[in-house]
């Protein structure tokens, strides 16, 4: 019973990084329609900077090197998607898709050039580095700061998305965009913040994982939380932030229940997860089946 | 060629394709001889690879992001072959190996096309993904060790015992399968792949079954990345889990664009300038994956139909500024349009 809420809150944990990435991936797809393969290279250098930036081991220095990692990320994925994303736009999803994938390479390619190819570790911050024990049941408390920033960036973005003129712009052109841009909405400078703050979430859940995993040149690192984030776009449906959301808490959940249970078959239970939806639900738990993309409903 | 393209028996038969084949095995090792030559073999594996992934993403309209998965199926599975009976000819290995992935590739392809585009990519990406993980998870895949010595293969009775012998083997065998492939693409079969790509709506409405169509093309596809892959893993006498990486289904797919996927030559130069730019650049960069990154962004970007469509577009230049749009696909939103019918036509 005890194990119970251990399994949880790493669960939830490790579900966090995953909702981040997802919820700017899906932010992009419902605005852009492009699945941004490029996040997985912009997911990698937030981790890298985040390695460069740190001092010590107070908190302030640890947030505040995440905070750098975000905004330094968010200025790469602005220039990305001014030179790339809009010049391909017209060209359709296919080659937008590719275009992505281009540029998910040559920014893993840049890290390379930039930060090496030894591999980087972080220290937990000092305050976050212990765990302590709530009804027997041991709790790490950077996993707890993870689902509390988590639930953070959730509200923060419900909050964006429904309650600012900017939140409303956004839902117009990803709901129609022809139709925005006849209201005199200007669609390229949504589709670039939109980019911009994808982006951003993307540099933040590469620093938070720092401290969690080593960080290399890494192919399987970027692959190994942009794959689940493509999943849980998908299981959540496409375009829907509340759907990334449930499904990265479930399937970060079912991962570690499954990593205690059955060690042998953890990290298919997102691949098993997919397969099932795709045979009863093709649209995802939010999607409709007719496409059209709800967000922030 | 183009001269012999007009005698109506030879474009008929596709002759052509195999005279160049023939001349192209005879003219190289005068030419290149070593690594070089080594070079132009792993070449031209790709090239066979390259084509194989045409089939999916030129001619059907099909976007694979895991061809991996059916490039190191057909390598595996020569591997295994030979563990279990090192005397087996590797002509039956190869067959034995093209029949696995298309199978897999068609039993997957039955559910993953409930879902189009973006969708079906990444679901195409997590089969790679998949095999990628069960190489280190089951036992007699040898997880990071893979498989070595496949140089013992044997063909006609012996394992070949040169670059020279490995070259005219992997010449041999890529030549008859592009061949295949280009009766194939001229074939009603091919036909129906190009209506399926250009208006899966209007081709249902024609009577071609769109789905049995796709599904084919999905088999097809992966049956001749298997060849290509146990090609490369005898040429190379190893096979590891890196061949079922993500980074090779990238790589293939760059190579489709170089060339450009319009003309059936387009994924053969594209092939091969990818694999000698690799060769090239990797004494310049450390790791090639910038320099491929950087040189698909350029091709996506300024050159959008690949290699094959620089002559078209220079005479086009030269007559009148191109019309804008003439060489891209369809605006999203017909497309996805278009997709969503036929899913529910077809269903």
């Amino acid at each position: 019973m005890n194990d119970l809420l251990t399994i949880l809150v790493t669960g939830l944990a490790q579900g966090v990084p995953i909702f981040i990435v997802a919820s700017g991936l899906t932010l992009i797809y419902g605005v852009l329609h492009v699945l941004n393969f490029a996040h997985g290279g912009f997911f990698l250098i937030g981790a890298f900077i985040l390695t460069s930036t740190i001092q010590g081991g107070s908190l302030g220095s640890f947030f505040g090197a995440v905070l750098i990692a975000g905004l330094g990320v968010m200025i790469v994925g602005i220039v990305s998607e001014l030179l790339v994303f809009r010049p391909l736009y017209k060209a359709g999803p296919t080659v937008s898709f590719l275009g992505a994938f281009a540029l998910f390479l040559a920014l893993l390619g840049l890290a390379i050039v930039v930060w090496g190819t030894n591999p980087r570790t972080v220290r937990y911050p000092d305050a976050l580095d212990g765990s302590f024990t709530v009804a027997g049941a041991r709790i790490g408390e950077y996993d707890v700061a993870m689902v509390v920033l988590g639930g953070v960036i959730a509200v923060g973005l419900w909050l964006l998305l429904s309650k600012t003129s900017l939140g409303m712009r956004v839902r117009a052109v990803s709901h129609d965009r022809t139709m925005a841009l006849a209201l005199g909405i200007r669609v390229g400078r949504v589709s670039t913040t939109v980019f911009a703050i994808g982006a951003f979430l993307a540099g933040v859940a590469g620093a938070l994982i720092a401290p969690v995993s080593s960080i290399d040149e890494g192919l399987a690192l970027s692959t190994d939380y942009m794959l689940p984030a493509f999943i849980v776009i998908i299981v959540g449906g496409l375009g829907s932030v509340p759907g990334a959301l449930v499904a990265a808490m479930a399937l970060g959940v079912l991962e570690s229940v499954i990593f205690r249970a059955a060690p042998d078959l953890s990290g298919f239970s997102y691949y098993l997860v997919v397969a099932l939806f795709l045979m009863f639900r093709p649209q995802g738990l939010f999607g409709s089946s007719s496409r059209s993309i709800q967000m922030a409903r | 060629m183009t001269v012999l393209e007009r005698l109506p028996l030879v474009s008929r038969s596709g002759l052509h394709v195999l005279i160049g084949f023939a001349a192209v095995a005879m003219v190289m090792p005068l030419l290149f001889s070593g690594s070089q030559l080594f070079t132009w073999t792993t070449a031209l594996a790709w090239v066979l690879f390259a084509t194989a992934t045409s089939v999916l993403f030129g001619w059907t309209g099909l976007l694979s992001f895991g061809q991996a998965a059916f490039f190191g199926m057909g390598a595996y599975t020569m591997a295994l072959l030979y563990e279990r009976d090192p005397e087996m000819s590797g002509f039956v290995m190869l067959v034995v190996a093209a029949l696995v992935a298309g199978v897999v590739a068609a039993l997957f392809a039955l559910f993953a096309l409930r879902t189009s585009g973006a969708e079906f990519a990444i679901l195409t990406l997590v089969l790679a993904q998949v095999l990628w993980l069960l190489t280190y998870r089951v036992d007699w895949l040898n997880g990071e060790e893979g498989f070595h010595g496949l140089f013992g293969v044997k063909i006609l009775g012996g394992p070949l015992t040169s670059d020279l012998q490995l070259w005219y083997y992997t010449t041999a065998v890529v030549g008859v399968c592009v061949w295949l492939l280009w009766l194939l693409s001229r074939s009603t079969a091919g036909q129906a792949m190009r209506a399926v790509r250009d208006d899966p709506w209007r081709a249902a409405a024609l009577g071609i079954r769109v789905r049995r169509v796709q599904v084919s093309a999905f088999a097809v596809s992966a049956a001749f990345s298997a060849v290509a892959g146990a090609l490369i893993a005898q040429g190379q006498g190893v096979v590891s889990p890196g061949m079922l990486t993500f980074a090779i289904s990238g790589e293939i797919l760059v190579a489709c664009l170089i060339g450009g996927t319009s003309k059936f030559i387009g994924p053969v130069i594209g092939a091969v300038v990818l694999i000698w730019s690799q060769t090239l650049m990797s004494n310049i960069f450390h790791e090639s994956n910038i320099f491929v990154g950087l040189l698909l962004l350029v091709i996506v970007i300024a050159l959008p139909g690949g290699f094959v469509s620089l002559p078209g577009r220079l005479a086009g230049r030269r007559r009148r500024r191109p019309a804008k749009g003439e060489s891209a696909p369809p605006p999203s939103g017909a497309a996805t349009a278009s997709d969503d019918l036929v899913e529910e036509g077809v269903r």
